[in-house]
């Protein structure tokens, strides 16, 4: 299969996003996380993006202060795994406009929601950019409209008051 | 452009945490967590605040912080109508629940009625939701409605392609829920005008074509067409160009989908299409070379050079690849690298000849030395591979020199693959024993146990060099520092065979004994319990020696470690025992018959592993009823294996390249339909796939069931496979059937002229030699000189005829390729036409072929002269 999990882990080892596409119970998931992010965070710059884990094959690229890392089949295709992970940071940048580590932390769940939109079932869904974008924007739209009828019916909540 | 519609108190909470120290931090978590659960525990909690406090919670459990409760708030956001706080809810359940959750049942029907919802948002968040974490029971539950999304032409593309996505989860988990019927529409799909759909569906017909052969013809077809339509740059809008390649996603799950199905293009006009349309992308590589993001182009790179190797016979693609992948193999770039070495060992194992590889060894030599592990596995890894029986002597001395180099992994690694390597081509055993010493010498704390086990068997099992390993190990034993792997081999073989240079200068049994002696106090507990051994060995070498031994015993006997006290005190209690008594328990050590475990053990070739008649372990069994056919079919590769008034079982034997292939054809003679037909393999080996097992099959008169075995590679010997066919017809009747897949299938004929078979004849010798005399079952049984040619011609043997002295004797001569390695066979078989009498001859490099061909044909050529037949 495609994916098994994606990482994004912090230079000092903090976890910034997980998603996992086949079941695994969650102690193992934590062993797994660490044991890749310690065998990743440790690899020099100019050594290649891939790493044996356990029979599997583990294709990471760093930007800035994070690790993207995704977990794959020994046979899968590494280069365009790397591809991935660089459309997924195009969308996130796009999305945020200069992404930096701090948007994803803060808006967390973003993050997953433009991964959602990615990936599928470990299989890249859509590989266009500006759709994977409208998806996510489109979603944020739905939200908003939902905000505003809150605040609608806090003021018709307010007016009735008086 | 990040619409702002974040949860205020979420925000704050964040930043707290973000500004305090690591131990403050979880005294902050223990406080918010336990104010969560109040707030939960009350009545009054509005639906913003429930998807505030479940935000907080997931963010706490994604600083690895476990969470015990809120499971239960998060389900209610799942099922909420405003789309904010159901997007939190799905996130919350897909994170803290795994699929076998109980919970999970809860929220099963509200993702039905999400993908019931005419709006596409609800649609997309439950597909998403069965898609990354459907258990059976939701699978099973949505399986339809996910089924009328996708074939649905109503439904927006989008949702049609999750939903390809959200099935393909169900297929690979749950096949059992899909419609089998369902899975022909869908690759058709592959087809669909929107790439999307179309790159989704690809992934899932790349998961059909792994499991189901029928379909592959179909598949062919759809997917060349797709990868001829993008080549050529049509089919696709302007978003899909990624780095000046149109939809590289595509073409390489297209690649890798015909890669698997290559063998269904026969005709030759598709076939060279396909041809011209991986020329055209390696050409583009050429063309983009200069451009700055490569890789794109090279991922699709090695998937279209592998799948060109795998349909072009007629070799014009061969330059280009070759020149793509050489200079990939000198690229600067890790990754490019890292791939190229990747993929020439796969064509190698593929059985592609690239002799133009060898410009290229010494860059693939060096990378040996790189500081990145990943790379040095994989170029070890291909070296390995590009060994073969011409150029393994200067491999190995060159794998050697980077041997002292290396981190202690990449020795371990790099001295199992030299071990193995020598084990296999090694035809001068003088030589193995030096390579695997020096491997000992330099890097002995990385030898693991399989190693030098193998090395003391192939000592033990070869008289001819036992002299000169023992001279060797001792000379080595004498330094003053050696690892245990090679202190405790040289001990081994100095206990077996220190007699026999007891007479030399230097190494007289005093000598041998100091040596040992030395060790002794030095060494692990593991080491010092063999040491033990050897000394009692030694001890009958010199009557005088008996005494010092003793001594050494008795110090050793009140050692702290129970096996070594234990030995000690035995070993003292055998001393003093009758001397011709400690001779017997001192006796050499016998040949060892353990074939080692990777490979078939040419190197122990005085192994005699007895393999008596290997059809007679069929005994436990009962197959008598298929015995006819199957002697038949063992020389023929079409006919009846089984009839009976009910059933009758075809069989078609098929042969491409190294690969076998037996297709039974089960047809029903009644005009009645018989139900839980089923056929199960009762007896099997490794290599033995098969396509389609049977288990309540419905069998109609007019239908044929087909069953397909097949075998790429030969990986050690093995005993015919047995089925048993079972079905019910009023009663249930069975029968077991013995499938005439048998060793010589797998021999490639070969001839040669009266002067180089006599050559090998001779070089193999008598003592590898299998010969048998038998005479015929059957008492009308007459032996048949045109019959006799053209059964030992349909057991594969190439016939060198007018070689013999005697022109009635039958010469022939085969390869069988078993685990990668070639094994010579001869033949020589003498028939007496006056007795109805056969005398048979097999000699090969590998005795226990020698021995199962000769038994196997003995069983064949007694079985197949009946009166009638």
């Amino acid at each position: 299969m495609g994916i098994k999990f994606f990482l994004l882990v912090s230079r000092q080892g903090k976890v910034r996003l997980a998603k996992w596409f086949y079941a695994v119970p969650t102690k193992e998931r934590s062993k797994i996380v660490r044991d890749v992010s310690s065998l990743v965070i440790v690899r020099k710059p100019k050594m290649c993006n891939f790493v044996e884990y356990k029979g599997e094959k583990i294709v990471y690229r760093r930007y800035a202060s994070l690790f993207f890392i995704c977990g794959i089949d020994q046979d899968d295709n590494e280069l365009i795994i790397l591809e991935v992970i660089h459309k997924f940071v195009e969308v996130l940048d796009k999305y945020f406009g200069n992404v930096c580590e701090l948007d994803l932390i803060f808006n967390f769940e973003k993050a997953y929601y433009v991964l959602e939109e990615l990936l599928l079932a470990g299989e890249l869904q859509e590989s266009s950019k500006t759709n994977v974008l409208s998806a996510v924007l489109a979603g944020d739209a739905e939200s908003e409209v939902d905000a505003q009828q809150d605040t609608i019916q806090k003021l018709v909540g307010n007016v009735k008051k008086f | 452009m990040v619409v702002n519609n974040q949860m205020k108190g979420l925000k704050t909470f964040i930043s707290d945490l973000r500004n305090l120290k690591d131990k403050d931090e979880e005294k902050r978590i223990n406080i918010e967590l336990a104010k969560i659960r109040a707030k939960f525990q009350s009545s009054t909690l509005s639906a913003y605040d429930r998807k505030k406090y479940v935000s907080k919670l997931l963010y706490i459990y994604m600083l690895g912080y476990p969470i015990s409760f809120g499971h239960l708030e998060a389900v209610k956001l799942l099922t909420a109508t405003k789309y904010s706080e159901k997007q939190i809810g799905y996130l919350a359940v897909a994170l803290l629940l795994n699929e076998n959750h109980d919970l999970i049942r809860l929220v099963i029907n509200s993702i039905k009625k999400d993908l019931l919802s005419l709006d596409p948002f609800n649609n997309a968040l439950a597909l998403h939701a069965v898609a990354n974490f459907g258990g059976r029971e939701m699978c099973e539950t949505v399986y339809p409605e996910i089924q009328q999304l996708l074939m649905s032409a109503a439904t927006e593309n989008i949702v049609r392609q999750k939903a390809a996505l959200s099935l393909l989860h169900i297929y690979r988990k749950f096949s059992d829920i899909m419609d089998t019927d369902l899975l022909e529409p869908i690759i058709m799909l592959l087809d669909d005008d929107d790439i999307n759909v179309s790159l989704a569906v690809s992934n899932f017909v790349f998961l059909i074509v792994c499991r189901e052969p029928s379909l592959h013809r179909l598949v062919c077809k759809k997917a060349i067409h797709k990868l001829k339509l993008i080549v050529s740059g049509r089919g696709y809008s302007s978003g899909y160009v990624y780095y000046s390649v149109p939809c590289p996603w595509l073409q390489v799950n297209l690649c890798r989908i015909l890669l698997i199905c290559h063998e269904e293009v026969t005709d030759e006009s598709t076939k060279r299409s396909l041809i011209n349309v991986l020329g055209r992308m390696l050409n583009i590589f050429e063309d983009l070379k200069d451009t700055p993001h490569l890789n794109v182009i090279n991922a699709i790179l090695f998937d279209a050079i592998k799948l060109a190797f795998a349909i072009d016979d007629t070799g014009s693609l061969y330059q280009k690849c070759m020149k793509c992948l050489g200079d990939m193999i000198s690229d600067k770039e890790p990754n490019v690298r890292y791939l190229a070495f990747d993929t020439t060992a796969y064509l190698i194992s593929c059985g592609h000849n690239l002799p133009s590889l060898k410009i290229h060894r010494d860059i693939i030599l060096s990378s040996l030395r790189f500081k990145d592990v990943s790379l040095r596995k994989k170029s070890l890894e291909l070296l390995y591979m590009m060994c073969d029986a011409e150029n393994f002597k200067s491999m190995v001395d060159e794998l050697l020199v980077y041997l002292p180099y290396l981190d202690s992994v990449s020795q371990e690694d790099l001295i199992s693959k030299v071990a193995s390597l020598t084990e296999i081509y090694a035809n001068d055993y003088k030589w193995y024993v030096d390579v695997n010493l020096q491997l000992f010498r330099v890097a002995g704390k990385s030898v693991n146990d399989d190693v030098w086990h193998q090395l003391v068997r192939v000592i033990v099992n070869n008289e001819s060099i036992q002299q000169y390993s023992v001279r060797k190990l001792f000379k080595l034993l004498q330094s003053d520092s050696t690892h245990d792997s090679l202190t405790r081999s040289g001990c081994y073989v100095l206990g077996e065979y220190g007699y026999l240079i007891a007479n030399e200068p230097g190494s007289s049994p005093l000598q041998q004994f100091i040596t040992v002696y030395k060790k002794l106090h030095t060494s692990s507990i593991g080491t010092k319990v063999l040491l033990l051994t050897a000394l009692l060995k030694l001890s009958k070498l010199q009557p005088d020696l008996h005494k010092r031994v003793a001594s050494v015993f008795k110090q050793y006997s009140v050692s702290l470690n129970t096996e070594v006290q234990q030995r000690a005190c035995e070993y003292l209690q055998l001393l003093s025992l009758p001397r011709e008594f400690l001779s017997i328990v001192c006796e050499e050590v016998p040949v060892f018959t353990i074939p080692s475990k990777k490979n078939l053990p040419s190197i122990s070739n005085k192994s005699d592993v007895s393999l008596s008649d290997s059809l007679n372990s069929t005994k436990e069994i009962d197959v008598s009823s298929s015995l006819p056919g199957f002697y038949r079919l063992c020389w023929r590769d079409k006919g009846i294996l089984y009839r009976d008034s009910q059933v009758q079982v075809g069989a078609l034997m098929e042969f491409r390249d190294s690969k076998v292939c037996l297709s039974l054809y089960f047809e029903n003679r009644k005009n009645e339909t018989f139900t839980s037909f089923s056929s199960t393999l009762l007896r099997t080996f490794p290599n033995l796939k098969v396509d389609a097992s049977f288990t309540d099959t419905i069998f109609s008169p007019d239908k044929q069931l087909q069953q397909r075995f097949s075998i790429d590679r030969l990986d050690e010997l093995f005993d015919p496979p047995i089925i048993r066919v079972s079905f019910l017809a009023g009663v249930v009747r069975s029968v077991n059937l013995l499938l005439p897949i048998v060793l010589s299938k797998f021999l490639r004929p070969t001839v040669f002229d009266s002067f180089t078979f006599f050559q090998r004849w001779g070089l193999i010798g008598v003592e590898r030699e299998a010969q048998l005399a038998f005479g015929l079952n059957g008492v009308h049984s007459k032996l048949d000189e045109r019959r006799l040619m053209r059964i030992i011609i349909g057991l594969h043997w190439g016939i060198c005829s007018g070689i013999d002295t005697n022109p009635s004797n039958i010469v022939g001569a085969g390869i069988l390729q078993v685990s990668a390695q070639n094994i010579g066979c001869l033949l020589r078989l003498e028939p007496n036409y006056q007795n109805d009498m056969i005398r048979l001859s097999i000699r090969s490099t590998n005795t226990t072929v020698a021995n199962v061909l000769a038994t196997s044909m003995q069983d064949i050529l007694k079985n197949s002269f009946y009166a009638d037949s």
